[in-house]
């Protein structure tokens, strides 16, 4: 479906993407995870033909972006980072509009431009001005453009960036209704967003793709490991042994230690939860927790984890 | 230890540290860039080179006249004229074309346009500003015979020049300019004019005037230059015995400061010359000829009605005077009914007028008028003083115009007391827009007009004020809702549009 | 094309810059027509009005293309031109036509006049309505301008600004030309480069104004207003629009190959 090989791209010196390279099936769920900058948008935007490469190659089912770029664009619904909206025009002013920009013939324009504000749920806000609509309803009547025409890709860059929770649940319940019948590529910073819809992830960082397997390998990885964050009562020299007795502890590091107030990390498995026994064993040295926060796996944890050689 | 490493590994390759040289760029978007910069650049340059050429080749031809009167394009008769013109003629404007303060600049121009494109390149059309190309004037006019000015039009072929001055190219509408001194062009004879006067530069010289010879003719080489400015061709004629005559094409005899009386057969020939409606130029002042009685050149100004005697015309009025202490050199006026016909300066210089006047009783069908007259308070000074003067003092006449009217064709002659308007002695020092020159070069036209007019008709110019003119309330209701519909009703639609808009 | 021509124009008429613009022209052209209808003699000269209309074209047409492709970079939505299926060329032309077509309407208040002079009974000549196509053909050299320097900036107050720098620029080009020759004229003059004499230098000064104003658009439409129809200002006028339009293509198209 899409085929990006060895993609490189520099702003004057600055290398953005230094070849990146990876295949997208018919169907698939992909999930672009990086941190800010790592060239997410970027490859977003030159596998869409906003951009383009300092070199390298993308054909979307089999047309060339830059050789055939409206055949190969027709393919592809693009939702940007900042949705391309026109606040002066109403929901369905846009929507015809961008139906006439991707050739949707007279006939099924208007069926087409009701089933997709059905299928986003923006039915109720086709009159209002997007002016005036939340981020919610802009981010959605967003993806609505980019399934007009019924593209076979669609392409979202961090669609729930800046969404309150509800949202952010809504909109990905609504990509994973769309992957019934699209292949989707989407980006985030967010691991546990991707986990929960992708097929696939692809990680990347500074420019270049450090990971690239299905999500249940994936998961397995980061999972590998887990962090809590604890605050306790107490010193380091008197806490350090009861916890490195505890099963599954593989690590402790004493992050500050202040008026008797100790904060320490700990690097478990990631197969056992140890939360119990570290209860336990800090209970049995009458050492009060006062605070205990088990701590997201970073992305630069994933990195680590994915890249760090097997023992 | 090997967690670090990873970690390490990853923190290094931080972006922006790639040295420039490693950039290798993809040769489809290198051929992509230079497609585009050549294309821009070919398609500008291609887009110049185009209009340049269809700017030389096809201007004229594709230019068509879009009024409905047709007022930009020559009719058939100067069409056909210049179909068989065989002289280049050069069209020269002498101010900037695109000076818009210029209001009849919109009749010419195209007008003009369209006389260049019919003649099929025997008409050379050119805009030359003076004040841009200080040259033009005096390359145009090297002795300043033509006086040209700013904002006309000269019309030239070969040596022949001829000035079209715009103002005098329109009738205006007697009304306005009477009740508001506003000269509104209701007319044009542009086409007239101009078909007219390159008839007359690629006519050659079509006029021949003959200086009498034999009574010392005086230096006359600025004369010379102004008749050939009005298109004559000048040569002597030395009038001895029967056999010799006054040729035909004699258009203007001129007898300048005889220092001798005409001999009988010079004045035969010249009365003859008269009766067959000849046009002389006597000019004969008192200066060193005081002496000479001049019995038979008056028996030939006696003919048209004018006396010469030997007085000098003795100016009083202080005001007249060049120098108070010389009664002789003064100023003199054009006379009021004569100024009102032609457009002359109004003082000229005279020296040593010879008193010349209107006989009382004037031969059958002549004429007399003055044209020129001293003040109201000059006298006259009979040196010689044998004459019976009973001439008191008031206006005497420095120049006399008579006419016989006898026949269609009629007999002139002009009559001039002094010098100071023909000889070189008077000019020497100045240029040929003095007054004088003017005036004589303004008379001579007057007296042999070129007759070459085609009889275009005149174009009427529409009038663009409105037929019935509106009452001054009208005016204001009008003004008013011009002033208010459409810009208060787009404003409305604006607010109104934008304050729905604004809630949906 | 049609798609974003519709758009385009119809937001005109959605923001308040269409209404504006259009008041803003039927109050320039409104005031000249009641100082003529009001003059001593009457005189209703629609060709007159038109070419005092010309000289407004410096703040008009910035007004109308500022916003064609500032806006929407600024907005973001330029993404939606480059990753739809359609070609650049149709968005250029489809603004193009969209501003021209405002400036077509904002004549609607010049034709109000013309009907009033009708109604009035004056005389409403052949030239009224040359100068009239000539102004179209201007305003659509001007809007291609204008259209360009809108896709080289970001902003829509410098793109306005550099329009506006370069329609004042043509505006006083012949008064341009003639300094730059007289420049060139004393400059030979006083350094006695090439010992030329004074006839020479003039006609290297005349050569040199007549091929800076060979540009000059406004002269070269006055034509149209005389009541003389040519075709080569046309041609030069529309072969330059194409031109402008073309380059605006070619700048847009710039981001597929750019490398920054």
């Amino acid at each position: 479906m899409i085929e990006i090989s060895n993609l490189v791209k520099f702003y004057g010196d600055k290398k953005a993407l230094g070849g990146v390279s990876f295949t997208v099936d018919q169907g698939e769920i992909l999930g672009f995870l990086g941190p800010n900058g790592a060239g997410k948008s970027t490859t977003m935007n030159i596998i869409t033909g906003y951009l383009s490469a300092t070199s390298g190659k993308v054909t979307i089912n089999g047309y060339d972006i830059l050789e055939q770029p409206e055949l190969a664009k027709k393919n592809i619904g693009y939702l940007p980072e900042h949705p391309p909206l026109f606040l002066d025009m109403t929901v369905y002013e846009y929507l015809e509009y961008i139906s006439e920009l991707k050739k949707v013939p007279r006939d099924v324009k208007k069926k087409q431009i009701s089933e997709v504000m059905k299928m986003v749920h923006i039915g109720n806000v086709s009159g209002r001005l997007i002016h005036n609509l939340s981020k919610g309803y802009r981010q959605r009547v967003g993806i609505a453009q980019t399934l007009i025409g019924n593209p076979e890709v669609i392409i979202l860059d961090e669609p729930t960036v800046g969404l309150d929770p509800n949202q952010v649940v809504e909109i990905r319940k609504l990509i994973s209704q769309l992957s019934k019948n699209h292949t989707i590529i989407f980006s985030s910073h967010i691991l546990s967003e991707v986990q929960a819809i992708c097929d696939r992830v692809i990680i990347i960082n500074n420019g270049k793709i450090v990971a690239d397997a299905p999500t249940i390998e994936m998961s397995a990885k980061v999972e590998d490991s887990s962090h809590y964050l604890l605050t306790l009562e107490g010193s380091f020299n008197s806490v350090q042994m009861p916890l490195r007795a505890v099963p599954g502890v593989k690590a402790i590091a004493p992050l500050s230690e202040k008026n008797g107030l100790l904060q320490i990390d700990i690097t478990a498995d990631g197969s056992l939860d140890v939360r119990k026994s570290i209860f336990f064993a800090l209970a049995r040295i009458h050492v009060p927790i006062l605070e205990f926060r088990s701590m997201a796996p970073s992305l630069e944890d994933v990195f680590m984890n994915i890249t760090a050689p097997k023992k | 230890m090997a967690k670090k490493t990873a970690k390490e590994s990853i923190l290094q390759e931080r972006p922006g540290k790639s040295p420039k040289a490693k950039v290798r760029i993809d040769e489809r978007f290198k051929s992509l860039k230079s497609i585009s910069i050549v294309s821009v650049v070919l398609v500008v340059a291609i887009c110049i080179v185009f209009n340049l050429i269809i700017d030389m080749t096809l201007d004229k031809k594709l230019t068509f006249d879009s009024t409905s009167v047709r007022s930009n394009s020559v009719s058939s008769i100067t069409s056909d004229y210049l179909k068989s013109l065989n002289k280049k003629v050069e069209i020269i404007g002498l101010f900037d074309k695109n000076d818009s303060t210029l209001e009849w600049r919109e009749y010419f121009v195209p007008l003009l346009d369209d006389y260049e494109a019919k003649a099929d390149g025997m008409i050379d059309l050119k805009y030359i500003d003076p004040d841009v190309d200080p040259f033009i004037i005096s390359q145009l006019d090297p002795n300043n015979v033509y006086n040209f000015q700013k904002n006309t039009y000269v019309v030239k072929c070969d040596d022949m020049l001829v000035g079209v001055n715009p103002y005098a190219c329109f009738e205006y509408d007697q009304e306005v300019a009477q009740y508001y001194g506003v000269g509104m062009p209701i007319a044009n004879n542009i086409e007239r004019i101009i078909t007219t006067d390159i008839v007359y530069v690629t006519s050659g010289r079509p006029l021949h005037a003959y200086y009498l010879a034999g009574h010392d003719l005086p230096a006359h080489k600025n004369l010379d230059n102004i008749l050939m400015s009005l298109g004559f061709v000048t040569s002597e004629l030395t009038l001895k015995g029967d056999a010799t005559k006054i040729p035909d094409d004699c258009e203007l005899l001129l007898v300048l400061q005889p220092k001798s009386d005409l001999s009988l057969v010079e004045k035969e020939q010249l009365k003859t010359y008269l009766d067959n409606a000849g046009k002389v130029m006597i000019v004969c002042d008192f200066s060193d000829n005081k002496t000479t009685e001049y019995t038979n050149l008056n028996d030939v100004a006696k003919r048209m009605g004018v006396s010469l005697d030997p007085g000098i015309i003795h100016e009083n009025d202080l005001d007249h005077l060049v120098d108070v202490s010389d009664p002789f050199r003064s100023i003199a006026n054009p006379t009021e009914a004569y100024a009102k016909t032609v457009s002359i300066p109004r003082e000229y210089s005279v020296e040593n007028c010879r008193y010349i006047k209107a006989l009382r009783d004037l031969p059958k069908d002549v004429y007399v008028s003055p044209l020129v007259v001293s003040s109201s308070s000059a006298s006259v000074d009979f040196q010689n003083a044998q004459i019976d003067a009973d001439v008191s003092a008031g206006m005497h006449p420095i120049i006399l115009w008579s006419v016989d009217d006898s026949t269609s064709e009629k007999a002139c002659l002009i009559t001039i007391g002094t010098k100071t308007f023909t000889s070189d002695d008077y000019y020497s020092g100045k240029t040929l827009d003095d007054n004088n020159a003017v005036f004589i070069r303004s008379l001579v036209h007057e007296i042999c007009p070129i007759e070459f007019d085609l009889l275009i008709p005149q174009r009427k110019i529409p009038s663009y004020a409105l037929s019935k003119p509106l009452s001054s309330s009208s005016a204001t209701l009008w003004s008013f809702i011009v002033m208010t519909v459409i810009p208060v009703g787009s404003l409305a639609c604006g607010i109104i549009v934008y304050q729905r808009r604004r809630h949906l | 094309m049609f798609a974003v021509f519709k758009r385009e124009f119809l937001s005109y008429f959605r923001n308040p810059v269409g209404w504006v613009a259009i008041c803003l022209m039927s109050i320039i052209s409104g005031y000249y027509f009641t100082g003529m209808i009001t003059s001593t003699f009457a005189y209703v000269n629609i060709s007159v009005e038109i070419s005092y209309l010309r000289s407004f074209f410096i703040i008009l047409i910035p007004i109308i293309t500022m916003r064609l492709f500032a806006e929407e970079k600024k907005n973001g939505t330029d993404v939606l031109l480059y990753t739809m299926p359609f070609s650049m060329k149709d968005a250029v032309v489809g603004k193009f036509l969209a501003a021209l077509s405002l400036q077509a309407l904002m004549l609607i208040s010049v034709f109000s006049h013309m009907i009033i002079t009708v109604i009035l009974s004056g005389f409403v000549s052949a030239a009224a309505w040359g100068a009239l196509f000539g102004y179209m053909v201007l305003a659509a050299l001007f809007i291609s301008i204008g259209m360009l320097t809108s896709a080289m900036t970001e902003n829509q107050i410098m793109s306005a600004v550099f329009c506006f720098v370069i329609l004042l620029f043509l505006n006083m080009l012949s008064s341009i030309a003639s300094s730059i020759s007289s420049i060139v004229k004393s400059f030979l003059k006083f350094t006695k480069l090439f010992h030329l004499s004074d006839q020479t230098i003039y006609s290297i000064g005349e050569n040199v104004r007549n091929a800076i104003s060979w540009f000059d658009p406004f002269d070269r439409t006055n034509c149209y207003t005389s009541g003389v129809f040519k075709i080569v200002p046309l041609i030069f006028c529309l072969s330059f629009t194409l031109v402008f339009i073309y380059i605006t293509y070619r700048v847009l198209e710039k981001k597929r190959w750019t490398q920054s």
